[in-house]
């Protein structure tokens, strides 16, 4: 019951994050001053992407800074956070994901993929 | 010069004859699609891209035409990019019956082990062109189908009076090929990222389709260095084109004078669907002027792209992407679409539809 409490009173002293409209982007390109990615709104539905935007690098976090590069995935969040107190702020957050990097296993599955297709192929 | 018509959604549905030939190039403003009717009932499709629906293009054609997918004989993956190849595998599902023919390129064990290797399920909502040919590639060891590896002067496919030659890739091209996969697909220790690069284009499928009296030239997206080639290396069996589907939306890099010269008819018809992406718009006003000075037969598949978001949201959302200094754009898809049909044997000129928003390519704005 005490654990229970304290979960609770936890809970209502941090701030809430409500997202009103989300995406999913994929970097297109990038300079020193902004990022242009493919969108797939999330919030609508989307099955693929329809939109893109351009967005300025002082918009990202130094540690998403670094991540910024063609083909990386990120998560988009507009919407408003909600103070313990109950005040509420207008927010944008693009985090980026931190995407996994090539393993030995997946180098060996590829190969063994590709010789099984190359002698499917020479039947 | 040949007229064209503006057709509404009644004359789309209607067949072509079994003794006329039809071209059709779908270009929503990213992707591109041509479905190609070979006579006598037997269609191909190149290539695939996908409708405002989210479905591929060619099978919602073929839906509203009340054509069989297995009436499909063929279907081309000229190369691997994002805007050629959405869909694909759901055009080859459908198409039971067909053969698919891709480069000779895909066959090398290099790239196959690169596309392999990169596959991640989880690592984004929607996929990528090497995840759709992973998909389509998979899908064909299951069912133990071969594909047709296209090379320069291979015939692809022929029946009847209907034939089908590949000019392109060439051997030479692989190598660069190579490189430039080492170069884009993460290699051991490296981050999956999706693979969204431009480039290479040197190893597209550039198709020789004759019909008779019809032949037609798909120029895919090879660029110049890859015209030189096919020029040079090309049988002298290849009659003049009246059709040529412009390669790589119409961009200077990819044009070669010498093939309005010496592959194609004076005055030919050509198509092109326009590009764009990361506010970058295919052809520029530069290409425009240069294809409609080589023919006045020049047509663009849909306007040139409108700004802003695809939909409204809310007024506090609004307010916090201006504030956050973001522009958001509509990636644009349409049904437009450029459709030629011709009665083969016959010397009548190609009829021209104009389907959605395609018009003359002198009135494809820019701004």
């Amino acid at each position: 019951m005490a654990r229970l409490r304290a979960a609770e009173l936890a809970r209502r002293s941090s701030p809430t994050l409500v997202a009103q409209q989300e995406w999913e982007g994929t970097v297109l390109s990038v300079n020193s001053v902004d990022f242009v990615a493919r969108l797939l709104d999330i919030t609508a539905g989307a099955t693929y992407e329809e939109e893109e935007a351009t967005i300025p690098l002082s918009d990202l976090s130094d540690d998403d800074r670094a991540k910024v590069e063609i083909g990386a995935v990120f998560r988009w969040v507009v919407g408003y956070e909600r103070s313990a107190a109950g005040t509420r702020r207008r927010v944008s957050q693009i985090v980026f994901r931190d995407l996994p990097r090539v393993t030995g296993e997946d180098v060996d599955r590829g190969g063994g993929w590709a010789d099984d297709l190359i002698e499917s192929f020479q039947r | 010069m040949i007229s064209s018509s503006r057709s509404n959604a009644d004359v789309l549905g209607v067949q072509p004859e079994g003794d006329e030939v039809e071209v059709t190039l779908f270009g929503p403003g990213y992707g591109e699609c041509v479905v190609l009717h070979l006579g006598a009932g037997n269609w191909a499709v190149v290539d695939s891209c996908i409708d405002p629906a989210g479905e591929a293009r060619a099978l919602t054609y073929f839906e509203r035409l009340g054509v069989d997918p297995s009436a499909v004989k063929l279907v081309v993956a000229t190369h691997w990019h994002d805007d050629h190849i959405r869909g694909l595998a759901d055009v080859l599902e459908a198409c039971g019956q067909a053969t698919f023919c891709c480069s000779a390129a895909f066959a090398e064990r290099e790239f196959l082990a690169a596309v392999g290797a990169t596959q991640n399920r989880h690592l984004t909502v929607t996929g990528s062109g090497v995840q759709e040919l992973h998909r389509v590639l998979s899908s064909l060891k299951r069912s133990g189908a071969s594909p047709r590896f296209a090379m320069a002067n291979r015939l692809i496919w022929a029946q009847g009076a209907a034939r089908m030659v590949a000019l392109s890739p060439d051997d030479s091209a692989f190598a660069t090929f190579l490189a430039a996969i080492a170069e884009h697909l993460p290699g051991l220790g490296e981050r999956k990222g999706r693979a969204v690069a431009l480039t290479p284009n040197g190893v597209a499928v550039v198709l020789w389709v004759r019909v008779s009296n019809c032949v037609v030239l798909l120029g895919s997206d090879l660029e110049r260095r890859g015209w030189a080639v096919v020029l040079r290396d090309r049988d002298d069996r290849t009659a003049p084109a009246s059709v040529f589907k412009v390669p790589h939306h119409g961009s200077a890099g990819a044009h070669e004078g010498r093939v309005w010269d010496q592959m194609l008819d004076r005055e030919p018809v050509a198509l092109v669907a326009p590009w764009s992406r990361a506010g970058r718009v295919l052809p520029t006003a530069v290409d425009v002027d240069r294809i409609a000075a080589a023919t006045p037969n020049a047509y663009v598949t849909t306007g040139r792209p409108r700004g802003g978001p695809i939909r409204r949201r809310t007024a506090p959302v609004e307010r916090s992407l201006r504030e956050a200094g973001v522009r958001v754009n509509r990636v644009p898809i349409s049904d437009a679409a450029v459709r030629l049909r011709r009665k083969i044997g016959r010397t009548d000129p190609w009829r021209v539809e104009l389907l959605g928003d395609a018009r003359g390519i002198e009135r494809f704005a820019h701004v």
